[in-house]
């Protein structure tokens, strides 16, 4: 018995922000310079009224005929910009969707990873015969967390959804995962206020962090340099030990998947990791950094335009807020 | 590495492809150059610097002391 990966739904909002659109806002930002460094000349964003649940819900229908509705016992949705702090955003789905009622449902809190955790836990469940047909989702709106005036990461971040199915197969078609977790890197990745630690200040004025950049308390902070840091000192590692424990080798895998963070820091993991520049998929030119949807995004897209076919291996990785990691390979 | 090997590998980093660096030569980091330099430290050098150790950096003489002069020459 094993576990393989379905149909990939994805679905994108409607409103975008195009560099141009960005230099304006930034006149010292050149829309030129930040296409050609973070290669993203578009991203999605979610309208106002427009939620992760509603994301969700789209990305779902996509892939979802009635046969597999009446399949499905298990949602897993990974999350960082849930609808409410409670309920929990995969019952909101599940009703949603019309799903039955006597299955299990449960968010996960992941950025970066989260596809790679979520094909962790789908395996896990299917392993022990908890569940056959699991609707995994991938949804985030980031854009909602981040400050109007940051440049930086309105420039990197994109909203989108992608739902996939996980299910019982004969053949194990997903492999061994290595997993890993550094909780010190929660400050250069983070939302500050709003939870129960902090909570929202009626105020939203600047703060400095450590490092001297300008912090919205109540929006997304991100410590570029830092987070670039952990990738290039654990990606590397995280690529081997995925190779060492499925027993193959670079030569043996078809294509490899990175999460889709920005151009720059996927060619130089690239070069630093020596991957063939024809195995090596990058994908978000019209997206860009959607978070825990990068990776099943630029896979479908892979599909779609026939780059990756069935029977082809296929390494996946992600990594970021957490910081947190984890990769595996797949046989598609 | 030999320092004109240096100046060149650092002029491509800091995106400045026309400037003719010297030891004297002022370093303004942005987002993005700040990525470029911690990489070019990484692929040459093999070492990891901060960004908050980036923030204190002026010129390049700077940048070789946290290098390390000893892998410049």
């Amino acid at each position: 018995m094993g576990s393989r990966l379905g149909h990939i739904g994805v679905y994108l909002p409607e409103k975008t922000l195009s560099n141009l659109e960005l230099s304006e806002n930034f006149p010292e930002w050149s829309a030129e310079r930040i296409g050609e460094k973070i290669g993203i000349s578009m991203r999605h964003l979610a309208a106002e009224n427009e939620t992760a649940l509603d994301l969700a819900v789209k990305a779902a229908e996509a892939i979802l005929t009635d046969e597999l509705k009446n399949r499905i016992d298990f949602i897993l949705l990974c999350t960082q910009s849930p609808d409410y702090f409670l309920p929990t955003t995969a019952c909101l789905l599940q009703e949603r969707l019309n799903l039955r009622t006597n299955i299990g449902a449960l968010d996960f809190n992941l950025g970066c990873s989260g596809f790679v955790y979520g094909l962790a836990l789908s395996k896990g469940l299917i392993t022990a015969g908890i569940a056959e047909c699991i609707l995994l989702v991938m949804s985030e709106t980031y854009s909602k967390h981040i400050h109007r005036n940051d440049k930086s990461n309105r420039s990197i971040f994109g909203d989108a959804a992608a739902a996939t199915i996980v299910e019982r197969s004969t053949i194990e078609k997903i492999g061994e995962f290595v997993l890993g977790t550094d909780g010190s890197g929660k400050d250069d990745l983070i939302v500050l206020n709003g939870g129960m630690r902090n909570r929202i200040l009626e105020s939203e004025h600047k703060l400095n962090n450590p490092g001297g950049d300008e912090m919205f308390p109540n929006c997304l902070y991100m410590n570029g340099p830092e987070v670039f840091n952990f990738t290039i000192k654990n990606v590397p590692t995280l690529f081997s030990e995925t190779l060492v424990r499925n027993n193959t080798s670079l030569d043996a895998i078809d294509f490899v998947i990175f999460h889709q963070a920005n151009k720059f820091m996927l060619d130089y993991l690239k070069k630093k990791i020596k991957i063939p520049d024809d195995k090596f998929i990058i994908d978000m030119e019209e997206t860009g950094n959607t978070v825990s949807a990068t990776i099943p995004v630029a896979l479908d897209s892979a599909l779609k335009k026939g780059v990756i076919k069935v029977g082809n291996k296929v390494l996946l990785a992600g990594f970021g807020v957490g910081y947190s990691w984890g990769a595996v390979i797949i046989e598609i | 590495m030999k320092k004109s090997d240096f100046f060149q590998e650092l002029n491509n980093a800091l995106m400045v492809n026309d400037a003719v660096l010297n030891d004297k030569s002022e370093i303004h980091l942005t987002s993005l150059s700040t990525l470029s330099i911690i990489a070019f430290i990484d692929e040459y050098f093999e070492k990891q610097v901060k960004a908050s150790d980036l923030k204190n950096i002026q010129n390049v003489t700077d940048l070789i002391n946290l290098i390390g002069p000893e892998n410049i020459n």
